[in-house]
């Protein structure tokens, strides 16, 4: 437990571009594991070409191993994770991984000390029919036999992802009305024992941030629940966990996505200084009140600069959320300063949840697949280009709780994200009562069957149209 | 439980007969075609019961609850699932009693069960079930509804014994109008009491609401039906006193307990409000990311709503439609499908990969959020903040105000504290330039404040003491120089007090190369330490003063012309030959009869160095060299001022030198030659340039 720790912490310190190049190095060994096993089916084993593959591939594997005891690769549900980073496939990869999994094979390590001829032996090995497989009491017997030491085979792994989802989920809904509360107390008591407020706040985004490190899927779709009576405090709280989440897809370690945290739970703290009879105005505003609105950034790093205990991030955030690189942006400064890329982050997980909270309202549909357009049509100008493409890597094309027509007929809740953007892993929903929660099948898209994917999503389907309350599914 | 169960046993086996005929009548109507035999069967059966008890008895009631159905106040059928399901269709159509009276017919009966079998669309577009029954004509049926037809106008005072007036249905009064009363307590209410007790108004609209909301409907959403239900009443019978009317009924919204006053109010009113401005503004969202009205709403940090908005709410809500029963989910093959797009499959194509020059970019981005890059974006913040504080929209300063720009200033002067302990000078100028921004005048007292805390004799000492660590011209250096720059005057008067205390030489030289530098374009500040009681002190600040090359010094520089040390006046002529020009060597001049003769040597001396000097300076010194005497003691102070003449004068100053070529019998023959020399060699300097017409340099 404390070794699955470590490795935790150690994950959670590699950078974005660390992790990436790991799953390039990754992804080729396991093309040079297709490219060994396919030769071994057409030649012999001292044949030249088959030895080639395999020292190609042992040289790849041995690079990995350099900074780590062994290369291990899981196959679960149609994808395919070195170590715990998900590996994105083609066909032939797709292909190969059918192969494993048709011979009951759900995980492959590699151990150092491995040598040509094992790969070659094992390559042999993986050749036979998925009955011998099936015949066999136990895999690493087999292994053993063939005189393969330095490879170690595992099962397909079985594991209840369902059960664990729902205890993240129970975890993550508290956390997340903990968090509308101490941001509720914080506006409300704005003026009184600040300090105190703050405390509070840097404990829940502390537990936030754990959570979103350890569950992110439970977080995000909760942030696809608008709920309109909390809708001043859910927004904040949605921004905070779009933007932690796009911290962790980062990479940023503890520290950073605590005052990334804070700093989108706050951003819009300066709103408790507009005139209320202009918030609370029944009608359309007019040009000066919208100005009054505008004000919000400057009024908010006023509180902020002068809240005790809140993380300088939080101020800058909140001046900054709004200075689009256009026209529109506010307050005006000087254009040629750079915004700090925290506030930048804050920014697009603002202008998302503005946008996909446009749902709440029955009679305006504004699905995630059309909001990350309208953040894409504005790189450059308005928003990071480099952020808003890690942004919708992160958050999917379809993201958590987006309700897809499959071509099978099906309809899936998307529950978490694949590599493949256009291929998530969803709840088969048949009821649209809830009841799938606890009694449905999960599903991949990524899975195959004969070199083809079994399900592909061909549409989406709006559950305010649809009558489909998604709450049942992600609450 | 018990009491219940003795209520059923009370009603007799005639009363549960006719109420299991009428349901099944009901559900038969509902859910068979007309030509099916269980249909008119059950009618008539349900007829033949009725008419047999209402032989004995006047009327029939039938009371709507939300899973059953109750004869009087007693349930009827409780547990039978039959009567569930038909009570929860009745309940959710808004049916709460239905009256038979004796007469019915059995055509009448038809039509009831036919009117009741339509869905709650069809029957909204009929205007509901009464409507039906009166264009039918079913006089001896009566259908008691819920919702606020049942309020009625008269005065607070006439309050509920006006309790027949409420039924929709026309017909008999009740005779258990008083029990019913009893049974729905404030069942009526009376929009009069809206202008007197708004509260009570309030209260017993939540009583209701508890009262009769049905099964899938939450308290809060039938409250909101009901005041939308009352808001159309006063649009339609009582236009006239609209306004007020709304104000009360604003009021009891404002009167009832917390949750539901938020909940009617931010969760119902607002969102109506909210869902028909972005219906309205659909195309602008996509302009301006996050729109305005996103703005607002992600604003209502408050709950502070007054009457006037609530009422303005209430008469927007009351003008729209009422929604159905909630929503229930489509088949999958109906599901609406928005097929996926040929973008879409190109942003994901386009997104999954990652440029080299992206790699890159999202690394240095993985850098950032430590505490260098936040301190830094915070000071940028902070200073920006401290021109933004006044609201140019408000003409008067505000206390708000005032504690803001405090605020910031604070932080600003901690955020300095601070990167001067991590020795980040260059953040530390920038701060310090900020103090000196011009800002209003109501806040430059508070600046000036920071200002005098920034130039703390700690501060600056311990910043001069690492700018002498650090190699000059080094980035190092030049950061720290430009911090104590920035402080201006307020650095240059505590390097001086330094300076005066200071007791290691290298130091002292150290911090006076300092204060030439930073304090050249002080001299104001300089002049005023220049009655300081301490000797060396003064004669740092006439060296400064000379150093600085500035006509204005000579002002300060006259001021200790005749200071008692003469180690000042002689840094004085030092300073005078520095800057040098006419008005110096005037001043320089009057050194000629300073009572020390180091000094006077050093005016002399300084006549033929200074620069800028014209003829008419010659003139003093020809008058010193005539009071001179021929001695020893003096001779040396007269050579000097006779080559200093030749350096400086003229062709009638040749003429004067002349005299000391002569050489008297009765003088000292060696002094006079020593004189003579010196004579001819000064005539032949001011001969040369003459020859030179002037120009020749001395």
């Amino acid at each position: 437990m404390a070794e699955l720790e470590r490795d935790s912490q150690g994950e959670a310190k590699q950078s974005f571009f660390a992790k990436q190049q790991l799953i390039g190095s990754a992804k080729t060994a396991f093309q040079q594991l297709s490219a060994v096993l396919k030769n071994s089916t057409l030649y012999p084993a001292a044949h030249p070409f088959l030895l080639s593959s395999s020292e190609k591939l042992l040289s790849t594997i041995e690079a990995l191993l350099t900074d780590r005891k062994e290369v291990a690769f899981y196959l679960v549900a149609g994808e395919l994770f070195f170590e715990t980073l998900s590996v994105p496939i083609d066909q032939s990869l797709a292909l190969l991984m059918e192969h494993f999994t048709s011979r009951d094979v759900g995980g492959v390590i590699f151990r150092p000390g491995l040598t040509a001829h094992e790969l070659i032996g094992f390559a042999s090995l993986m050749s036979k029919e998925p009955a011998f497989f099936s015949a066999q009491k136990d895999i690493a017997e087999v292994i053993a036999k063939e005189n393969i030491t330095h490879i170690e085979l595992h099962r397909v792994l079985i594991f209840d992802k369902k059960g664990s989802v729902k205890d993240e989920k129970k975890k993550a809904s508290v956390v997340f009305m903990d968090s509308v509360g101490a941001l509720k107390e914080m506006a409300h008591g704005a003026h009184v024992d600040k300090a105190t407020s703050m405390r509070k706040m840097n404990t829940v985004v502390q537990t936030l941030v754990d959570n979103i490190i350890d569950n992110r899927d439970a977080l995000l779709g909760l942030t696809n629940l608008k709920m309109y009576d909390e809708y001043t405090f859910t927004h904040s709280v949605n921004t905070s966990i779009l933007a932690v989440s796009l911290g962790t897809f980062l990479s940023f370690t503890k520290p950073q996505l605590a005052a990334l945290g804070v700093a989108g739970l706050m951003h819009d703290i300066g709103k408790i200084g507009v005139p209320i009879e202009i918030i609370n105005k029944p009608g359309k505003l007019s040009d000066d009140e919208w100005e009054e609105v505008k004000r919000h950034p400057i009024e908010g790093a006023l509180i902020l600069a002068d809240t005790p205990g809140v993380s300088k991030m939080a101020m800058v955030a909140a001046f900054e959320h709004h200075q689009h690189g256009d026209v529109r942006g506010y307050p005006r400064i000087d254009e040629s300063l750079q915004r700090h890329p925290f506030s930048q982050i804050v920014s697009i997980a603002d202008a998302y949840e503005a946008l996909t909270a446009a749902r709440v309202y029955y009679s305006v549909q504004m699905p995630a697949e059309k909001a990350i357009k309208i953040l894409l049509s504005k790189r450059g100008t308005a928003f990071n280009p480099i952020l808003v493409k890690a942004f919708v890597n992160m958050i999917g094309i379809f993201p958590i709780g987006t309700i897809l027509k499959l071509d099978t007929g099906e309809a899936g809740l998307v529950v978490h994200q694949t590599r493949d953007l256009m291929r998530p892993r969803v709840l088969l929903l048949s009821k649209f009562d809830g009841s799938e929660k606890e009694s449905g099948t999960e599903a991949s898209l990524l899975e195959t069957a004969g070199g083809r994917y079994k399900r592909t999503a061909v549409g989406t389907i709006d559950p305010y149209v649809a009558n489909i309350d998604i709450k049942k599914y992600l609450a | 439980m018990q009491e219940e169960a003795k209520h059923i046993e009370s009603l007799s086996p005639e009363v549960q007969d006719v109420m299991r005929n009428l349901v099944s009548a009901i559900r038969a109507v509902k859910l068979y075609p007309p030509n099916n035999p269980v249909y008119s069967q059950s009618v008539k059966k349900s007829y033949e019961a009725l008419g047999h008890f209402l032989e004995t008895t006047p009327e029939y009631h039938v009371g709507v609850q939300k899973t059953y159905f109750s004869y009087l106040d007693t349930p009827v059928g409780k547990d039978a699932q039959l009567n569930r399901a038909i009570a929860q269709d009745l309940f959710a159509k808004g049916i709460r009693e239905i009256v038979i009276s004796g007469g019915v017919t059995e055509d009448e009966l038809l039509e009831f069960y036919r009117a009741l079998a339509l869905s709650v669309e069809e029957m909204a577009m009929k205007s509901g079930i009464a409507s039906i029954l009166w264009e039918k004509s079913t006089s001896h049926i009566r259908v008691v509804e819920a919702g606020l037809d049942d309020i009625i106008t008269a005065k607070s005072t006439g309050g509920r014994e006006d309790d027949d007036r409420a039924r929709t249905s026309s017909g008999a009064p009740a005779p258990d109008a008083v029990k019913k009363d009893a049974q729905f307590s404030r069942r009526t209410l009376v929009l009069g009491d809206l202008m007197t007790d708004p509260a009570g108004f309030g209260a017993g609209m939540v009583e209701r609401a508890i009262q009769t909301c049905a099964e899938n409907e939450s308290v809060e959403d039938r409250l909101f039906t009901l005041y939308q239900d009352a808001g159309r009443k006063i649009q339609k019978d009582h236009p006239g006193q609209s306004d007020a009317l709304f104000e009360g009924l604003a009021k009891s919204i404002m009167s009832l307990e917390l949750p539901y006053r938020d909940s009617l109010v931010a969760g119902r009113l607002y969102v109506g409000l909210d869902s028909e401005t972005v219906s309205e503004q659909k195309d602008e969202l996509e302009k301006q990311v996050p729109d305005e009205i996103h703005e607002i709403l992600a604003g209502r940090f408050s709950n502070a709503w007054n009457v006037k908005q609530v009422a303005e709410l209430l008469k927007k809500s009351s003008s729209k439609k009422t929604t159905s029963q909630p929503p229930q989910p489509k088949a999958l093959t109906d599901l609406e499908v928005v097929p996926i797009s040929q973008d879409t499959l190109e942003i994901a194509r386009n997104m999954a990969e990652y440029t080299a020059e992206e790699m890159e970019a999202i690394k240095i981005m993985g850098q950032v959020g430590m505490e260098s890059d936040i301190t830094e974006a915070a000071v940028r913040t902070l200073i920006f903040l401290l021109t933004l504080i006044k609201n140019p929209r408000r003409s008067a300063m505000e206390e708000k105000d005032f504690n803001y720009f405090s605020g910031v200033v604070r932080q600003l002067e901690d955020m300095l504290s601070y990167v001067l302990v991590k020795k980040d000078y260059d953040l530390a100028t920038l701060i310090v330039r900020a103090f000196h921004m011009p800002l209003d005048p109501a806040f430059k007292p508070r600046m000036a404040e920071a200002l005098k805390k920034t130039s703390s004799k700690t501060i600056i000492a311990a910043t001069i003491s690492d700018l002498k660590g650090y190699s000059k011209g080094s980035s190092e250096y030049r950061s720290a120089y430009g911090y104590l720059s920035s402080l201006e005057q307020e650095a240059t008067g505590v390097l001086l007090e330094l300076m005066a205390e200071e007791n290691d030489r290298s130091t002292r030289i150290f911090f006076l190369d300092l204060v030439k530098d930073l304090g050249k374009n002080q001299l104001t500040l300089l002049g005023e330490y220049l009655s300081d009681g301490r000797w060396y002190v003064v004669r740092n600040i006439v060296s400064i003063l000379g150093e600085s090359h500035a006509d204005q010094a000579l002002t300060y520089l006259y001021k200790v012309m005749n200071h008692k040390d003469a180690r000042i006046r002689q840094e004085v002529i030092k300073g005078l030959i520095t800057i040098g020009g006419k008005k110096s060597a005037s001043l320089l001049t009057k050194f000629l009869k300073d009572k020390d003769a180091d000094t006077q040597m050093m005016a002399v001396r300084g006549l033929a160095e200074i620069k800028g000097i014209d003829l008419e300076e010659a003139k003093p010194l020809v008058s010193f060299l005539r009071e001179r005497s021929l001695n020893k003691k003096e001779q040396a102070i007269t050579l000097e001022a006779i080559r200093a003449l030749g350096v400086i004068g003229g062709p009638w100053d040749a003429e004067f030198l002349k005299g000391y070529t002569r050489i008297r019998w009765w003088r000292s023959r060696k002094l006079q030659k020593e004189l003579r020399n010196a004579a001819i060699g000064a005539m032949e300097k001011i001969a040369r340039r003459q020859d030179d017409g002037g120009t020749g340099k001395r």
